[in-house]
């Protein structure tokens, strides 16, 4: 079976007032169908440029500089970035959905919740007759009240309201992959909790795959089946959630990994990455994170190295030094 | 040994135009010189406000506010202004409290030169620098001529810091200090404030709702856990985040998603039966907590409004939990693996 997405060397630039600034440099992953796959890293990792891009809703000084993004469902296969009006309109919603990070700037703060439905039922050519119908029962999936949810304004409902709205009106058209920015920055703990149990328990219901967006480990050791770390516009590392997770091989996975504390269990070793995030205008030499690395070597300042396979199936990882990494950690957790 | 810093039965209301709400009622806290403390809770739990509250920048609508025992609002002259200097607020978002327009350099020489803490530009410059050596940013000359825009967020965050020790505070209150910064240097920016301490003495309450780093940040001090506008457990560090004390702090702990994919998928937690957080506008009778509480006894809990009462080293707001004598954690058996 083909990949549900292949993105296969996906560079983007930005044009600003600084000159040209690659955000995403040569980004290649595959989403299977039903698999959820988290992008982590910090600012001006790129991940959030690479979201919109994949949905084709980039500013407009974003320019795709080269690459394919490679979407298959039911037999067909089309590039989305060579796709254009009325195509790229019914391919967003109907196969891809995408939950913004700011659930109050995603509605229109003047019509109510079921026009939010409506809406988007015309815009895609849903009928009407039978939408209240499927409103209240995606309303009630994400476990709101659809008598009291569809009369309400977006300001009415709390933070975590909706974004459940948001979710089940991402859901409307059944898409294939539903893409989250942050799906639970903003929020409070216990409606954090609330919304990973509900995006679990939907995936697991409904069967679509996902790829979410989040500087925070914590979501992506809930819900991802794989993940990708990226580093200054770059996929640094992608593994299975547990090899990355407890056998991770690149050292910003690892920085990042030892930068969370943690509530339950021991503290373990704690620590911050020296530096700050790469100023994208003005990238290092050689691997883009060596300034911050504890296992830099002088080859590291040579030349930024490749995505290459480490020591377990389908990990891979762009550092020389993994294996130094391995050892360490092998010292550590011993 | 008197408290630095005292809330005496304090509340604040607020006027909103549903009618007016209680942000913080009959909260007692002491903190003692030197202590870390953290102030952990959701967004509308009164934990900000306590904070502006412990800072002076806001009146208790009753209560009184004590700085090693004196009354601040009722404070005069020289006394109000020593309370002014001693405790200092740094703000969630240095974006929005460092002014664009000024260099570091005139961000920390202003209140140098204006509370006559140094004399003269050259001795204000060098004490400048001492306070970004603080602040672990160096060399200082590299970064006294820059304008906030041309630091990190990381960086912006640390010269705030350094601004609120110009006027030598035996207190900070940082109001979610760390959560605009990136995770990768979020736990330096706590270093920093833990090495305050440490080195000056100082005595830092952090204001969080993110209880991981409350842990970090605390470990050997302690957390009050706020809701809807009370504290319903304040003790050791430890002993709350390894058995806690309050169903509501046992419910956080248990919810909260963590960096580790065998532990958070497992983990036990605390069943709600109410999902959304009650209005501040319209609280439930009793324990404000009690609609949504696991342990919640009819005739009890929804009647009357449980004190902070001692329970193992800690205090805590919750009649089942006191009276069974143990920490809900146990009654719910949840909490650490």
């Amino acid at each position: 079976m083909s990949a549900l997405l292949d993105v296969r060397d996906l560079s983007i630039d930005y044009r600003t007032r600084r000159g040209d600034v690659r955000a995403v440099r040569s980004v290649s992953f595959a989403v299977e169908p039903g698999e959820a796959v988290a992008v982590i890293g910090e600012s001006g990792s790129g991940k959030t440029t690479l979201a919109v891009g994949l949905i084709r809703l980039s500013p407009k000084n974003a320019r795709v500089a080269s690459g394919q993004v490679v979407f298959s469902r039911n037999g067909l296969t089309q590039d989305v970035l060579e796709m254009e009006g009325d195509e790229l309109r019914r391919w967003r919603w109907r196969d891809c959905a995408m939950v913004f990070q700011s659930a109050l700037n995603a509605f229109n703060p003047v019509i109510t919740i079921w026009d939010h439905f409506v809406d988007t039922a015309r815009a895609h050519g849903l009928a009407r007759h039978t939408l209240r119908g499927q409103a209240d029962e995606l309303l009630e999936l994400v476990r709101l009240e659809p008598r009291r949810v569809l009369p309400a304004y977006a300001h009415e409902l709390s933070g975590g309201m909706r974004q459940r709205v948001l979710i089940a009106l991402s859901l409307l058209l059944r898409p294939a992959l539903v893409i989250l920015d942050e799906p639970t920055t903003a929020l409070d703990i216990l409606t954090q909790r609330s919304i990973i149990d509900l995006l679990r328990d939907l995936r697991h219901e409904l069967g679509f795959a996902m790829i979410f967006i989040s500087h925070d480990l914590s979501l992506a050791a809930e819900l991802a089946d794989e993940m990708i770390t990226m580093y200054a516009g770059r996929v640094v590392e992608r593994a299975t959630v547990r090899d990355l997770f407890y056998r991770p091989r690149h050292p910003y996975s690892l920085g990042l990994l030892q930068a969370v504390p943690r509530v339950t269990g021991a503290m373990g070793e704690l620590g911050a990455i020296p530096g700050s995030p790469p100023d994208l205008v003005r990238l290092p030499r050689g691997c883009t994170y060596h300034p911050r690395c504890p296992f830099l070597v002088e080859e590291c300042t040579a030349e930024d190295p490749p995505l290459l396979a480490v020591d377990s199936p389908g990990h891979e990882a762009a550092c020389i030094r993994w294996r130094a990494v391995a050892e360490r950690i092998g010292d550590t957790r011993a | 040994m008197t408290a630095l810093l005292a809330l005496e039965n304090v509340s604040r209301d607020f006027r909103t135009p549903g009618g007016t709400i209680v942000a913080v009622r009959d909260v007692a806290l002491d903190v003692a010189p030197g202590e870390a403390l953290c102030l952990v809770g959701e967004s509308g739990c009164g934990k900000t406000t306590t904070g502006r509250l412990l800072a002076g920048i806001i009146r208790p609508t009753r209560g009184r506010v004590l700085f090693e025992g004196h009354d601040v609002w009722t404070a005069r002259g020289s006394q109000r202004g020593r309370f002014r200097r001693s405790v200092q607020l740094v703000h969630q978002d240095p974006y929005a409290s460092l002014n664009p327009v000024r260099t570091i350099r005139q961000t920390l020489t202003a209140p140098l030169l204006h509370h006559g803490i140094v004399r003269g530009g050259r001795a204000a410059e060098q004490r400048a620098a001492e306070l970004l050596e603080l602040v672990d940013l160096e060399p200082a000359d590299q970064f006294l001529p820059k304008y906030p825009h041309q630091l990190s967020g990381g960086q912006r965050q640390r010269v705030s810091i350094a601004r609120a020790l110009t006027v030598g505070p035996r207190a900070i209150v940082a109001d979610e200090a760390v959560s605009m910064v990136d995770v990768s240097i979020r736990l330096a920016l706590l270093d920093v404030l833990l090495g305050l301490r440490e080195r000056l003495g100082v005595t830092v309450v952090l204001i969080t709702h993110d209880l991981a780093v409350a842990r970090y940040f605390a470990r050997g001090g302690r957390i009050a856990v706020m809701y809807l506008g009370r504290v319903v457990e304040i003790g050791p560090t430890e002993a709350i985040v390894g058995a806690a004390g309050h169903p509501y702090s046992a419910a956080l702990v248990s919810a909260i998603p963590e960096a580790d994919p065998e532990v958070t998928r497992t983990k036990r937690r605390v069943p709600l039966r109410g999902g959304e957080i009650p209005s501040l506008l319209d609280l439930p009778p009793g324990c404000v907590f009690h609609p949504r509480c696991p342990l919640a006894e009819v005739g009890l809990c929804d009647v009357r409004v449980p004190d902070l009462l001692p329970l193992g080293g800690r205090a805590v707001a919750c009649h089942v939990a006191v009276r069974e004598g143990r920490p809900a954690a146990e009654l719910l058996q949840v909490g650490s693996v």
